[in-house]
């Protein structure tokens, strides 16, 4: 049986016009075969080898230990720590060496950073000027009362606060246990850190519930899987150690910056103590989808899969104004409350802005940022508009390091030495009589009271200036039916239209490639026209 | 022997409410934290109570009255704290009242 002719030679222009479609296809072909190539995705599942359910890691009863049955006298924790060193020997010589005691993380050629340095934000400002003792409440020890406090002895250590496991431990100024907490009680049911250990302080910093991160809350304790997918119950379940895996004590997590020689990412949790990564249970090409891989090169997973901050019932403070603080109705401070239930005013704050469901502002940042100190000359801007960055990121398309990053701005206005021209670290929490603002509700004594205890330079004068910090968003994963879509980006006005440096299809115009993809459309409508023409001419059909 | 029994007992009693008299603060806002903010913060069943709620007097009153749910219960009905640590409650609560000299605190 004869074939019928397959192939028959397709005329010149037909030829022609096939391989311009084909040139058009190949791009879209080439993706799918490097799609096809890709490694399967792994992820989604594998951070079960390290989320191990509390029980199943315990290996003592600590209830049968003689030394922990106490009697402990009320708050006597420098007790309870020295029953612990009786078996984790080594313990306390660990947690010394981390952040969590010193609140200084040295830095290579440069001064600390940390809270118990000069360096300056705009929530709490400072515990530099007298406030170390309030602020101490969130410090891994006992008795951090000022500057004289005796980071060399392991008595101090607080054990507690990170491993009590009945919810019932309460600190204290300088860092001592409220007097009421059952020590005996907690210290025979200690275990290893929950969520609610590590949110004890890093739900609350800037001084309250989701003042200073945006990501951060205690509304994550009974999360509905669509604010966190991986700390809710009802999501993965997961505690904050499972990602900030710990050796010798130092908890996993970049301590304000991350070194340039472990900026690669980690392959398992824990890999690295220095630098935290999705790519550590998800790998870095989690997407069945090739193109959305790629995006991995340049965009932080972040980006797209936490669409907003404060997503729950909190909200996050966007706005701090010192210089309004310190108003009295018949004397006494007052807060007022806007439309939404957020505190629009607070005497001790002065104006606020809280606000839900914040879209994050989108930054290229490899890692490093700079910040600024009481040291530090500042240049208050001649624009009444104009802020200060106190601690801008470094990155930016063409460094390799870099990625697209969502960021919570945090603007306010605080005091600053108009002659000096440097920030001020003022006496805030203190009692009536004290010279403390919160006390005596003066600016003047409380800024000289504050610089003398900070053993700083003050001229007399001061005035206030308009800051803005950034903070990294990190939390709040939310879950992937919620991720960015292609054109929350890739449009005009989409998220991205202030991020520079870089052509981002969709937003970008009148550029060669433009010119390019534009020219391709214009000779392929015409050489469809061009053949339908001819075939009219030549009436085929 | 019985006169001497009641004697010690109405003495004990008398002294009870004088010896929890200036109370701890701190112990308050511990046993406050944990038996009254169960169920007084928001969307739970008490609704947000918290020392700025009432005056000094306000607060000494409410004590002294002895009554919860209005007036359904004794105060304290529903939580296991002793007289003294009920006086602690009450020594946070008036410290930090809204015409107190420290109506509020850094951190809430």
């Amino acid at each position: 049986m004869p074939h019928p002719p397959r192939n028959p030679s397709p005329p010149r222009l037909r030829r022609s016009l096939q391989a311009l479609l084909g040139l058009l296809a190949l791009s879209c072909f080439s993706v799918q075969a490097q799609q096809a190539s890709s490694p399967a995705p792994v992820g989604h599942g594998s951070y079960i080898g390290v989320h191990a359910q509390q029980d199943s890691m315990q290996t003592a009863d600590h209830s049968k230990f003689k030394i922990l049955q106490g009697p402990f006298k009320d708050g006597d924790g420098p007790a309870v720590t020295k029953a612990c060193l009786t078996c984790h020997t080594e313990a306390a010589k660990q947690v010394m060496a981390t952040q969590h005691w010193q609140w200084r993380v040295p830095q290579k050629g440069l001064e600390s950073y940390g809270k118990a340095t000069d360096l300056v934000n705009n929530f709490c400002i400072s515990i530099r000027g007298g406030n170390t003792a309030t602020c101490a409440r969130c410090h891994a020890g006992y008795g951090f009362q000022d500057k004289t406090f005796d980071f060399s002895n392991p008595d101090n250590v607080d054990c507690l606060v990170c491993h009590d496991t009945t919810g019932d431990y309460e600190k204290e100024a300088a860092g001592w246990p409220n007097p009421a907490v059952p020590l005996a009680d907690i210290a025979q049911k200690v275990g290893r850190p929950t969520l609610k250990n590590c949110g004890a302080c890093h739900f609350f910093g800037g001084g309250a519930d989701a003042t200073k991160h945006g990501d951060l809350d205690d509304t994550i304790l009974n999360a509905p899987r669509t604010e966190d997918v991986h700390m809710s119950k009802q999501g993965a379940g997961m505690t904050c150690v499972d990602c900030h895996v710990s050796s010798a004590h130092q908890v996993g997590g970049p301590d304000y910056v991350i070194p340039a020689n472990k900026r690669e990412q980690p392959k398992y949790p824990g890999e690295s103590i220095s630098r935290m990564s999705c790519t550590a249970c998800h790998t870095d090409h989690p997407h069945k989808s090739y193109i959305l891989n790629r995006h991995y090169q340049k965009v932080a997973c972040q980006t797209c899969h936490i669409p907003e901050f404060a997503r729950d019932k909190r909200g996050t403070n966007l706005w701090w104004d010192w210089s309004t603080a310190g108003k009295l109705k018949n004397g006494r401070p007052y807060t007022v409350e806007g439309k939404d239930g957020f505190e629009t005013y607070n005497s001790m704050h002065g104006d606020m802005i809280w606000a839900r469901d914040v879209v994050p502002t989108y930054v290229w940042y490899d890692g490093n940022m700079k910040f600024t100190r009481l040291t530090d000359t500042i240049t208050p801007p001649k624009d009444p508009n104009g802020s200060i960055m106190l601690n801008p990121v470094e990155g930016s398309y063409t460094d390799p390091n870099a990625k697209i990053w969502p960021f919570k701005f945090h603007e306010g206005k605080q005091p600053y030495d108009t002659v000096l021209n440097k920030l001020i670290a003022p006496y805030t929490a203190g009692p009536a009589g004290s010279g403390a603002f919160w006390g005596d509700w003066k600016w003047d004594p409380a800024i000289k009271q504050g610089m003398e205890t900070a053993g700083l330079p003050y001229s007399g004068h001061y005035g206030f200036v308009r800051t803005t910090m950034i903070w990294p968003i990190t939390h709040m994963v939310a879950p992937k039916e919620q991720a960015l879509s292609c054109t929350a980006c890739h449009t005009q006005k989409g998220r991205l239209a202030k991020v520079p440096g870089f052509y981002l299809l969709g937003r970008d115009r009148g550029t060669g490639l433009d010119f390019i993809g534009i020219g391709v459309i214009l000779l392929t409508l015409v050489g469809v026209a061009v053949h339908g023409i001819l075939r009219f001419i030549h009436g085929r059909h | 022997m019985r006169n001497t029994l009641y004697t010690l007992l109405a003495m004990a009693a008398l002294a009870a409410p004088l010896s929890a008299k200036g109370g701890s603060e701190l112990k308050g806002k511990f046993y406050f934290i944990k038996n009254c903010k169960t169920c007084h913060v928001e969307g739970k069943s008490g609704g947000v109570v918290t020392p700025l709620i009432k005056t000094q007097a306000q607060w000494k009153a409410y004590f002294k009255a002895d009554k919860h749910a209005k007036g359904k219960e004794k105060l304290g009905a529903h939580t296991k704290l002793t007289p003294a640590q009920m006086e602690d409650v009450m020594t946070f609560l008036v410290a930090h009242a809204s015409d107190s000299p420290q109506p509020m605190t850094c951190g809430g």
